[in-house]
């Protein structure tokens, strides 16, 4: 694989950040350019600068096992930091990450100028989101150069993928964007073609295993703007959270650069805390958005809306439901009947982590009804792995 | 806890970097200064920085439960990384570590000057250090920014230092000395009087497990000299290789500021 050197372009009010991409494997349909764009003001692109393509495209060259060559400079760090990121791929799935060499036609050794003061994180409007922008606001964050400035929305990462512009990726920024200024918070809408790459070199289970490269690279290609960069995290540090995961303690800071710090962010608590922590602000209540599904919008508020049937709505329902709090949400317009969500056999279908984290949440609100049938929940979910292992 | 502002001083060809510190707990003997001490070049002591101080201290205070002030000058990186350290003692032993506040006087949010170009290597008599720095040798190195340029050793972290002017560079230091030099690798060898705040609070298991701060904290200590530390991990990635432990993949690099990169070296070997 060689990555040509990056180039900035402006077309059709967006500023483009694209470099060449060539395959070894012809067999690959690749796009010939990989790009970043954003509208509206300069983004700051840092002219040259390779970090955001070596990032996104390293874990399609280990899943083809193509070396690569890069012509644009990388920072030294990077460079350092993805031969561990590497490693642990590999360690971690070996049969689909396979080591490969990088070329880099230059490396910065020092960066004469100062680190870029913006702090950013990625954002979709779910809960992970809504706790990292929380925990990086002034109220909570006490060091300074810590604290969020901006928020960043991907179109073209998971179920945000609108590239025609049919209206999804426009409706949830505006969405977003009034309710983080809220915060004092800039909402910044980037496009990238990244996924197109990933698509075309592996199966959708290895996207989720190297999830967090594809969200730093994103970051990189904003390297005059950012130099912190929080990816919210699914959970703490507890040794069970260092499960091998696209998004993870051990792995996630070895994407940083000299220049920007990618941290990962959101780690001090469980889902339920975070749940918890956030679910009494009003922002939260009337936007939040946790489904499974491509984003979807009540037709008369225009607002976010969640299916409520898919097993991230279920969590959450039931959590609200464990707290007392699922009236004050507004994102949850088509809920099933109650008792539905107090069923055993149907919570029986949550990982067992969910599980243990909505009980361990009943527990701490001494919801007795809620201990008993999740307990039951999860004796029969430890039945039905049983069977379908045997 | 209160961490008072660093002082340089120079004593016999020896110069010392130290702060006076003072408790809050009753009853527990401490002395009343920490200090690290480098013979003969100029260790390039970085004036008024505190960062070395606090990563001694943080997991003391943890342990006592004690909030701290620090009235020195402490990086913004470090400062954010210690919340996480902190997090992460705490989670995975709660019952020795609580979460403390810290007061910083001055919190440093960008550092002008340029990163140090010093790579460093802790060096120990185990196998682990040996075979990380090995790894960092030029010749196993791709990447120029990372070639080890010294080597630190600390023979107090394994005992009592009595007095920053007391001389003991033992048969391990000269040997090595020597032989690092036809590496044109230079050794350094950090005295210091950590282990006396350690010992009286922390069990023997409670200093392993902060073991990699005890680490850090000489490296920062010698902030003029070392852009790059690199700590020896005992496994590599595996789920397994990851249980709790003292020097870990997760933990380690929340120990380095802007200026000084805390890396955690895993080994791939058994």
């Amino acid at each position: 694989m060689r990555i040509g050197v990056p180039e900035i372009s402006h077309k059709n009010n967006l500023h483009v950040l694209s470099a060449r991409v060539e395959m070894a494997k012809k067999s690959i349909h690749f796009p010939r350019a990989m790009w970043y764009a954003v509208s509206g003001t300069d983004p700051k692109f840092v002219p040259g600068q390779s970090d955001a393509f070596v990032v996104s495209l390293v874990v399609a060259a280990m899943k083809l096992g193509e070396d690569i060559r890069v012509e644009g400079p990388v920072s030294s760090r990077l460079a350092h930091g993805i031969s561990q990121y590497q490693r642990i791929l590999n360690t971690w799935w070996p049969e689909s990450f396979r080591l490969v060499d990088i070329d880099y036609e230059t490396l910065n050794e020092r960066r004469d100028d100062t680190r870029p003061t913006g702090v950013a994180c990625t954002f979709s409007g779910g809960l992970d989101s809504f706790h990292a922008v929380s925990e990086l606001l002034p109220a909570t964050m006490p060091v300074p150069a810590y604290r969020i400035t901006h928020a960043l929305m991907i179109n073209g990462f998971d179920q945000l993928t609108d590239l025609q512009h049919r209206g999804m990726s426009q409706q949830m920024y505006r969405i977003y964007r009034d309710v983080l200024a809220k915060w004092d918070v800039e909402l910044l809408m980037m496009q990238t073609n990244q996924k197109q790459f990933r698509g075309a070199a592996m199966p959708r289970v290895d996207s989720v295993r190297s999830y967090s490269s594809a969200l730093a690279a994103c970051a990189h290609s904003l390297g005059g703007l950012f130099g912190r960069f929080d990816i919210a995290g699914h959970g703490g540090y507890a040794y069970f959270n260092l499960t091998p995961y696209g998004s993870n303690p051990v792995s996630d800071h070895h994407l940083s650069s000299d220049h920007l710090q990618v941290i990962y962010a959101g780690s001090s608590g469980t889902r339920s805390e975070k749940l918890e922590a956030v679910a009494d602000s009003p922002e939260v209540q009337n936007n939040l958005r946790v489904c499974l599904h491509p984003p979807s919008f009540d037709r008369q508020t225009g607002g976010v809306t969640n299916c409520c049937e898919c097993d991230k709505c279920v969590r959450t329902v039931v959590g609200l439901m464990i707290i007392g709090k699922l009236d004050r949400f507004s994102t949850f317009p088509a809920l099933r009947p109650a008792e539905q969500y107090r069923r055993p056999e149907i919570l029986a279908a949550m990982y067992p982590t969910a599980l243990g984290d909505l009980k361990v949440l009943a527990q701490r609100h001494e919801r007795k009804d809620w201990v008993q049938i999740l307990e039951q929940a999860i004796k029969l979910n430890e039945a039905n792995n049983k069977n379908s292992r045997h | 806890m209160r961490i008072e502002s660093p002082e340089i001083t120079h004593n016999d060809g020896r110069h010392v970097l130290s702060a006076g510190v003072g408790f809050d707990s009753k009853g527990v003997q401490m002395p009343e200064t920490l200090w690290f001490a480098v013979n003969d070049t100029d260790p390039r002591y970085v004036r008024g920085l505190a960062d070395a101080f606090l990563v001694s201290l943080v997991a003391v205070a943890m342990k006592l439960g004690e909030d701290i002030r620090v009235e020195g000058e402490v990086s913004s990186c470090l400062a954010h990384g210690l919340m996480n350290y902190q997090r992460i003692l705490s989670t995975w032993w709660p019952e020795s570590f609580n979460i403390v506040e810290i007061d910083y006087h001055s919190l440093l949010d960008r550092r002008e000057e340029q990163r140090p170009s010093g790579v460093a290597c802790a060096l120990s008599r185990g196998a682990n250090s040996l075979h990380a720095f090995t790894q960092w040798l030029s010749a196993n190195t791709s990447q120029k920014a990372y070639e080890i340029t010294h080597a630190m050793i600390s023979s107090d972290l394994e005992r009592v230092g009595d007095s920053p002017d007391e001389e003991c560079p033992g048969p391990l230091s000269r040997n090595l000395r020597s032989g690092l030099a036809e590496s044109g690798i230079e050794l350094l060898e950090v005295h210091t009087n950590l282990e006396r705040f350690r010992i009286p609070v922390m069990s023997e298991d409670d200093r392993l497990r902060a073991h990699s701060s005890a680490l850090a904290a000489c490296a920062h200590a010698l902030a003029g000299v070392f852009g790059r530390f690199c700590i020896s991990g005992h496994g590599g990635y595996t789920y397994e290789e990851l249980l709790p432990s003292g020097s870990h993949p997760a933990m380690d690099h929340h120990l380095g500021s802007d200026q000084l990169q805390v890396v955690h070296l895993p080994s791939f070997v058994t």
